[in-house]
């Protein structure tokens, strides 16, 4: 292989062409034209590799444009065709090596970057989770009424594993159908005086099993037809279920919501509700972008912005004295140590690197345990109980803890409710102590020469 | 290094070791007040450091065993000794919180470390177009944690679910997709300067006699950094064995928790208190990570003192 550039340089260039005319005028066997023809085990092992890798890109491509997340079809579709190209081009080695990790980094890490800051500036919460047809769908179908002349269906309530459905008997033919799927008809099913007793692949719950899932099986609506506006089967009671339909009614061209029973109408507004003149909204709404609403609430809204100026101020607190006193405590427990006339420095040395072994995330609940107000370790046993110092509270975040324990009880100390499981600044002085104690370490290895 | 050395250091170390035999005329070891107030200190801090580190331990180690599981019950120190608590655990889904822990740590160890040296290897020994831009790139991208992003990271996962029900939500291969993403930022540079430490004549001398791109990576660049991936390894290892929130983020259902979820939730429930079974728990659980230390300790001081980052 010669020299791998991705675009060299012209200066580049004509070095090649100058290294390339002696190995001409060698007699050298002519090179392979391409690596498809040598069939070594590595090439083979690439072929399987990018082969499954396609095989999963195809398949994610196919899924996604089945939930129309044409966005994840459009990553798929560049991501295979880099894949392909990089490993099967001859150029782009050190491609080879920066895809994989690059693939994950971009979508695990970049994108949820951007998307964290996308998420910002929407109201994206409570009762605003999801896209607009959800919200409407989710209107629609959460306020219904029983119609007054509809009929009465015995139902049966049927279920697969988790999942959950009505059978009845519509026409004199059995139909089952769940939350997701509409009713229609089903082959096979055992039907006895007008009510469905056996469906294949389901289970008849009997009445006991529906008394034990009471709620999943009143809360549970099928629709009737794929027109949301024909409404769902309903049962109150797992025996007989009732035709309700919507009450408020979506009308697709106003883009509005209309009460049949008030004819009060619902416009959505740039809140990401749909309300009424009089004010009145509609849940659930969906998500919008709201600007730098959230940014100046954080300052201006007294609820949030006390306890945030609180924690913003304490995490750079807390991370300036973590690294501050682990570094000078490690240094002074380096130096008390690195005395020769010490007797058993090894003892010492191999019990102080203990804590860093002990997970750090095992370590702050401990601690947050032995800190305990009214029952922990600290203050009943070492303060005698006479004191009741909220060392870790979880109401009150009393940050004496930390700066007594040099924060080993990290969940405690930090700004969420939480535990952060970060690494406690016991364990990384005592590893601070370790490899600060000499210079080049035990391995004698020469300290590295190199910079980047 | 001197202090350290008995070869550069012979005055004390003759001092201290030829005094018994030579009688009490050339004894120069220290005694009384200089003693104390030349070494005797140093014997004290120790002492104090030492209880500090190692109580949290023995206190776990006494919960663990005492069959009455609260917090109030453990602070008698070794009062009652029984593994009640250990065999409980049992029944409560700690095994299988184990292995899901272990599945994740070591597929994530596995994935950091081949991602990170073959990232490592790029940058070390090409030079391309967008190089330094990329390793710029990286370490802006490593200040911004994973963790912060977790909210998105939902969100991602809830579509993925559509797509590749494997990687969505509540999935242990979702989590393990999302901890590799986090791989190159930190560790591409810590492996950078030490695959930089390898002679890129060694390189040459291979691709002389014939050797591709990936038999120098493979066979030449690869086993000459053990020591770092090592390192990588194990840092990894341990991080994600630690890892909480985004764990308690993506994984819901009981069976499919780590340790930590399945810990913390212990350790944080104050009404049922299970404080000795946490601590059992915690103390199995320390197992693998300190099994890993005692074996890979040389290569642990090794690699973090002479890598270009120090851990």
């Amino acid at each position: 292989m010669t020299e791998q550039t991705l675009a060299p340089t012209p200066g580049r260039r004509t070095r090649r062409r100058r290294q390339r005319r002696p190995r001409r005028a060698t007699h050298r066997p002519p090179r392979p034209e391409s690596h498809a023809r040598r069939f070594s085990p590595g090439w083979i092992a690439k072929l399987i590799l990018v082969g499954l890798v396609d095989a999963l890109g195809v398949y994610g491509i196919i899924a996604a444009a089945g939930v129309q997340s044409w966005w994840i079809v459009a990553f798929l579709a560049a991501a295979l065709v880099v894949v392909n190209w990089v490993y099967f081009s001859r150029r782009a080695v050190p491609a080879k090596y920066l895809v994989p990790g690059l693939l994950f980094l971009l979508v695990y890490q970049l994108f949820v970057m951007a998307y964290t800051g996308y998420i910002a500036f929407t109201n994206y919460g409570d009762g605003h989770n999801s896209t607009k047809s959800d919200a409407i769908s989710a209107i629609e179908t959460q306020n219904q009424e029983r119609l007054p002349d509809s009929a009465a269906f015995p139902v049966a309530v049927v279920s697969r594993g988790d999942e959950l459905g009505f059978a009845v008997v519509q026409d004199g033919k059995a139909e089952l159908g769940t939350a997701d799927d509409r009713l229609a008809p089903v082959d096979g099913a055992t039907v006895q005086a007008g009510k469905v007793t056996a469906v294949p692949g389901w289970t008849v719950l009997s009445f006991a099993d529906i008394a034990g899932r009471a709620e999943a099986v009143t809360a549970l609506s099928v629709p009737v037809s794929d027109d949301a506006a024909d409404g769902t089967l309903r049962t109150q009671n797992g025996s007989v279920a009732y035709v309700f339909s919507p009450v408020l009614q979506y009308d697709a061209k106003t883009d509005t919501f209309t009460n049949t029973k008030t004819g009060e109408t619902y416009t959505p507004n740039d809140r990401g509700n749909f309300v009424s003149a009089k004010g009145e909204k509609l849940e659930p709404g969906w998500r919008v972008t709201v600007g730098w609403e959230n940014f100046t609430k954080m300052f201006t809204d007294s609820r949030l912005s006390g306890i945030f100026l609180k924690v913003v101020l304490w995490t750079f607190a807390f991370a300036f004295l973590s690294v501050a006193t682990t570094f000078f405590f490690g240094l002074f427990l380096a130096l008390v140590f690195n005395d020769p006339r010490v007797r058993g420095r090894k003892i010492y040395r191999s019990l102080l690197i203990l804590p860093y072994a002990f997970p750090g995330f095992l370590a702050a609940l401990v601690w947050s345990g032995m800190l305990n107000s009214k029952f922990g370790f600290v203050n009943q046993v070492l303060l005698g109980a006479r004191t009741s110092t909220g060392w870790a509270t979880r109401g009150s975040r009393s940050s004496r803890c930390s700066a007594s324990t040099s924060g080993s009880a990290s969940p405690t100390c930090s700004s969420s409710a939480r535990a952060r499981c970060s690494p406690s600044p016991v364990t990384s002085w005592s590893r601070r102590a370790w490899t600060a104690r000499a210079p080049g370490g035990p391995s004698g290895r020469s300290p590295c020469r190199c910079s980047w | 290094m001197a202090a350290n050395d008995p070869f550069t250091a012979p005055i004390s170390r003759v001092a201290g070791d030829a005094a018994p035999t030579d009688g009490p005329v050339n004894d120069t070891r220290l005694r009384g007040g200089r003693w104390w107030k030349e070494v005797g200190w140093r014997h004290v801090v120790g002492v104090v450091v030492i209880v500090y580190c190692l109580l949290p331990l023995l206190y776990v180690l006494s919960a663990s065993l005492n069959p009455n599981g609260s917090l109030t019950g453990s602070n008698d120190l070794f009062s009652s000794v029984s593994f009640g608590n250990f065999t409980e655990l049992f029944h409560r889904g700690f095994g299988q919180w184990a292995v899901n822990s272990l599945v994740i740590c070591v597929v994530t160890a596995i994935g950091t470390v081949l991602m990170g040296a073959a990232a490592a290897y790029a940058f070390s020994r090409y030079r391309f177009r967008g190089r330094r831009g990329t390793l710029t790139g990286l370490l802006l991208v490593q200040m911004f944690p994973q963790m912060l992003a977790a909210v998105a990271l939902f969100l991602l996962l809830l579509q993925l679910k559509d797509v590749f029900p494997v990687l969505g939500l509540n999935s242990i291969p979702g989590l393990i997709a999302v901890y590799l993403g986090g791989a190159l930022g930190v560790n591409t540079f810590l492996l950078y300067g030490f695959f930089n430490t390898v002679p890129k004549e060694l390189d040459e001398a291979a691709r002389i006699d014939g050797a591709s791109h990936a038999q120098i990576f493979w066979t030449i660049i690869m086993p000459l950094v053990t020591p770092i991936l090592v390192v990588v390894g194990l840092l990894s290892f341990i991080s994600t064995y630690g890892e909480f929130f985004i764990a308690s983020t993506i994984l819901q259902s009981n069976t499919k928790f780590t340790l930590a979820i399945g810990l913390y939730q212990w350790a944080s429930d104050e009404r049922n208190a299970p404080w000795g079974l946490f601590a059992a728990g915690a103390v199995l659980a320390a197992i693998p990570v300190i099994l890993l230390f005692l074996f890979l300790q040389k290569y642990i001081v090794g690699g973090l003192t002479s890598g270009s980052v120090k851990g």
